[in-house]
């Protein structure tokens, strides 16, 4: 039996995940593949509400993300916490570091999150895990489109499939 | 460009396979029209519904935060058919011990990365209804059965048509903390305080609905599906602190008993005042907030003809109204919070009420209620008939970001609206969420379009649709699923529905036949229970207007749009004059590119050998290929000869002709709106019904005739079509930028507007000290 080790921190308060109304449950992200400057550009795109309550569970935000200082200890959770649930690896088992690059909140209620990694190495094939929320929100549904070379693909991304693998000359 | 020899008028080319499944009627999607439920949409002349009655006793302990409750049920059967139980729904039971709801979540190791994702894991509330005794008014036990979220009373005989029963149930059950366990229902603890604030929903076993479509509706409340009620009167009791203010569906009966002699003046005068007055103020709740009563009030409210019951309760509770007018009569717009949300919500959120009863009765029927309630609940959004409970709460320095703003404004006219759908126009939510959703959703847009210019709405303009519906299928559900079976629930039974409608409204139909045939459906359907076949054959009915292929794809199927512009083929028409067809030819033969090699060859040899030597060249080197000949000039006037006067002016009126081909990539087919930029900078648009796709879905050609030269065609130039790739909808091809490239172009900081204010205020301070 593998023993993989999955309690990371203990700093998380206590919530349910028990039903809530009216909630969105959604992510999307658009991501090219530079091939110019050997990287990935991704913007993601998140339901505000959701990605606060996360937080703010985490106690790493209190009131509003717009109202929030966008200082260097946010940036890292947010930045850490996509990096676990958002990841791509050109090879298995190693994902590429992302690199924030921004965020910005906009007045219909979703959060973009701007982010770089640097592809020291292109293959043809990409794995993609993309469960952002998925462990607060079950009914969290990703889904996302790859970039490149104008040539577009998009994958959803569920709580039962929250890996994908494609191939760039696919595409 | 091509020099056409044929004129021909604009003609359609058709390139694919013969095929009309998109097109095909709705036929076996849609129940056969009975007496009950006419082919033409509206109620047939059987219809029937059923009532259910309540009076209801319930009490609050706000020491323990226990409801208990006793409620005596009048259902009377409008049915021709016998019944020979009864089903409540105790929705309540999602919480019990025993809920399945849990138990079906798909969970992944990756759900359980740190200490708190297991701890709730095992976390335990016992929130299930605990039914202490079902009695008939004499206080003879009945026989009853619970299966879950279901309670069946066995009747002793069968519930003859038009005949009435009335039983009594006596019930307790532990109120969930909603900012801990989560739930549409529940109380808020303020530690600072230490006072709770209770929105308390769904609190009493309530009837099912009994139909013609299905019976009765029984099925399980997952959590997802919401209700589906039969409307009744009711008249509740609601024992609480003394020092509580309790809002509730309905109008309250005693006043004089719960109210000061101040409060009831101010109430007095909010009855027709046309901006909020303040019935309780934030000092006087602030004051409560310290006292904390023990001693109990009983505060009794009566509503008519509505379909469910809910309230709220806190000490913590400022207070204000407005009346506005609607049909003629003064609906009384309230709010009920704490300070916490102030300054937002004393700014706010009477007027949306307000805003809100009268744009969504201009669009669908007048408020047939008295009062319409917003409540200050954080986090979430919910509504029930006359109230619903609202978040949006600023910083605890009182400053609020526009997106707070927004997202309160949004939330309350949301849930306001609700009393349309489904409280008026009584849709079953356990088995379609978008009726109520998505018509809601499309008309909320409208509303908040109406609050401000511009509004940032986030649901409604086609779009904004466009990642949800783009992409592999597998993983989307169409519209017309159960509630509980749908994948990516918001933008399924929210988003995409408005989309539609909004479509529908400014390309499909136009706002005059949409309106017209909206408000029917509205006006057929208040007060009763309509179903998805009643909107669609009402949309067609009341407007002329065949929408079976429009339902089939944006509700029965998973279709996306992508229409691709693949091709324009550029034509002229050969005026067949020498003169000017020769000339054209030597313009463009002299016109086209060279080979850099014949260029220097010009230069590098001096001499070549027929140039040299005169008898090289033979007829075909000699001939002049431009010039025009006494055969040519016989030729045209032979021509001329044949044509009339219109012919002519219309040979030599120098018409430019484009032939374009379109392929529908993403299957669901729309019309076909070309924006067309001449060489001259002017601007055309051309609408394309979508019936152009009815026989060919694939791909289609469309010639275009125009006085002046194109530069560019762009498809859905104004955003209306939900198209989901914009990179194949212009010529010459335009490259999109992504939302990364377009990031990259600004910088942003993480304040919000009014907290940077204060600090230029103190740095102004500071400029005049020094």
């Amino acid at each position: 039996m593998s023993k993989s080790v999955y309690l990371l921190c203990v700093l998380f308060a206590l919530f349910s995940s028990t039903l809530r109304a009216h909630d969105t449950y959604f992510a999307f992200a658009e991501v090219k593949y530079d091939d110019l400057n050997g990287r990935l550009e991704a913007t993601l795109t998140v339901s505000t509400h959701d990605l606060e309550r996360v937080l703010s569970e985490k106690e790493l935000l209190k009131g509003a993300l717009s109202s929030s200082p966008m200082d260097s200890l946010l940036i890292s959770s947010i930045t850490t916490h996509i990096q676990s649930a958002f990841y791509f690896s050109t090879k298995e088992d190693e994902p590429l570091t992302w690199r924030f690059e921004g965020i910005e909140n906009t007045l219909t209620g979703t959060t973009n999150i701007y982010l770089s990694s640097a592809v020291s190495e292109i293959t043809n094939t990409f794995m993609v895990h993309f469960d952002i929320f998925m462990e607060r929100y079950p009914e969290q549904q990703n889904k996302m489109t790859f970039i490149y070379h104008e040539k577009k693909i998009t994958r959803v991304f569920l709580n039962a499939h929250r890996t994908d693998t494609f191939k760039i000359n696919t595409l | 460009m091509n020099r056409i020899l044929i004129f021909c008028c604009t003609s359609f080319v058709f390139t694919s396979a013969f095929g009309q499944s998109k097109f095909a009627q709705l036929d076996i999607e849609l129940p056969t029209p009975n007496e009950y439920r006419t082919a033409a949409g509206a109620p047939g002349h059987n219809y029937y519904q059923q009532k259910a009655d309540y009076k209801i006793a319930i009490t609050i302990d706000d020491a323990t935060q226990k409801l208990s409750g006793e409620e005596t049920i009048t259902y009377t059967n409008n049915s021709p058919d016998q019944l020979e139980y009864l089903w409540l729904q105790l929705d309540q039971n999602l919480y019990a011990q025993n809920s399945e709801t849990k138990l079906i979540e798909v969970e992944k190791m990756e759900d359980f990365k740190s200490i708190g994702d297991v701890k709730k894991r095992f976390q335990y509330y016992d929130g299930g209804f605990k039914i202490d005794a079902v009695t008939s008014t004499s206080g003879q036990k009945m026989a009853y059965a619970i299966n879950k979220t279901m309670l069946r009373i066995d009747l002793e005989k069968p519930l003859a048509p038009n005949t009435s029963i009335t039983f009594k149930i006596k019930w307790w059950y532990n109120i969930n903390d909603r900012m801990a366990v989560g739930g549409r229902s529940g109380y808020e603890y303020f530690e600072k305080d230490q006072n709770y604030l209770y929105t308390v929903a769904h609190f009493f076993p309530r009837m099912c609905v009994y139909s013609d479509v299905e019976g009765w509706q029984n099925k399980q409340f997952l959590g997802r599906g919401e209700f589906a009620l039969p409307f009744g009167d009711y008249e509740v009791n609601i024992t609480v602190p003394s020092d509580h203010i309790v809002a509730a569906t309905g109008e309250l009966q005693n006043g004089n008993a719960v109210l000061t002699a101040e409060q009831r003046k101010r109430f007095e005068k909010a009855k027709n005042a046309d901006s909020p007055v303040l019935i309780v103020t934030q000092a006087e709740a602030e004051m409560k907030e310290k006292s904390k009563e023990k001693a109990l009030k009983t505060w009794i409210f009566k509503a008519t003809n509505v379909r469910d019951f809910a309230f709220a309760s806190s000490r913590k509770f400022i207070w204000d109204a407005q009346a506005v007018k609607v049909g003629g009569k003064n609906v009384l717009a309230m709010s009920y919070y704490p300070k916490e949300g102030n300054p937002l919500w004393e700014r706010y959120s009477t007027k949306l009420v307000a805003h809100t009863i009268k744009t969504y009765s201009k669009y669908t029927v007048d408020y047939p209620y008295p009062v319409a309630i917003s409540v200050h609940s954080k986090w979430i959004g919910m509504e029930y008939p006359m109230i619903c409970f609202n978040g949006g709460r600023p910083e605890d320095d009182g400053t609020y970001s526009q997106e707070t703003k927004y997202g309160m404004w949004g939330v309350i006219i949301h849930e306001v609206g609700h009393n349309f759908f489904p409280m008026i126009i009584n849709s079953d939510e356990r088995q379609w969420t978008w009726m109520d959703e998505g018509l809601n959703t499309f008309v909320q847009y409208l509303t908040e379009q109406e609050w401000e210019r511009g509004y940032p709405s986030r649901r409604g303009p086609a779009y904004m649709i466009a990642d949800y519906m783009r992409g592999e299928k597998k993983f989307i559900s169409p519209i017309m699923t159960n509630s509980e079976s749908i994948f990516q629930f918001g933008n399924n039974a929210y988003g995409k529905p408005a989309t539609a409608l909004n479509i529908l409204r400014e390309t499909i139909m136009g706002r005059e036949l949409f309106d017209y045939a909206f408000k029917m459906y509205c006006e057929r359907w208040a007060l009763k229970h309509p179903t998805p076949a009643d909107f669609f054959r009402t949309m067609e009915d009341a407007s002329a207007v065949d929408l079976d292929w429009f339902w089939r794809g944006w509700f029965y199927s998973t279709d996306h749009v992508d229409i691709s512009l693949d091709q324009v083929k550029w034509f002229q028409l050969n005026t067949m004059n020498p003169e000017v067809e020769k000339a054209v030819k030597q313009s463009n033969d002299l016109a086209k590119d060279h080979f850099i090699g014949d260029d220097r060859n010009k230069e590098s040899i001096e001499q070549t050998i027929n140039e040299a030597d005169p008898n090289i060249d033979d007829f075909y080197a000699k001939r002049n290929i431009y010039f025009v000949d006494a055969l040519d000039r016989k030729e045209y006037a032979e021509f001329m000869a044949k044509l009339s006067k219109e012919d002519f002016q219309l040979l030599n009126a120098n018409k430019q002709f484009y032939e374009l081909t379109f392929s529908n990539l993403g299957g669901l087919v729309m019309p076909l709106i070309i924006e067309v930029t001449f060489a001259d900078n002017s601007l055309e648009i051309i609408r394309i019904p979508a019936e152009i796709w009815r026989q060919y879905e694939d791909k289609v050609t469309k010639v275009f005739i125009f006085d002046k030269e194109v530069i560019s065609f762009r498809l859905d130039p104004n955003l209306e079509t939900a198209d989901t790739d914009f990179s194949n909808n212009s010529w010459p091809k335009r490259v999109e930028p992504t939302r990364y490239e377009l990031f990259k172009q600004k910088q942003m900081n993480g304040e919000n507007q009014m907290q940077r204010e204060k600090r230029v205020l103190e740095a102004e301070k500071e400029e005049k000290k020094n």
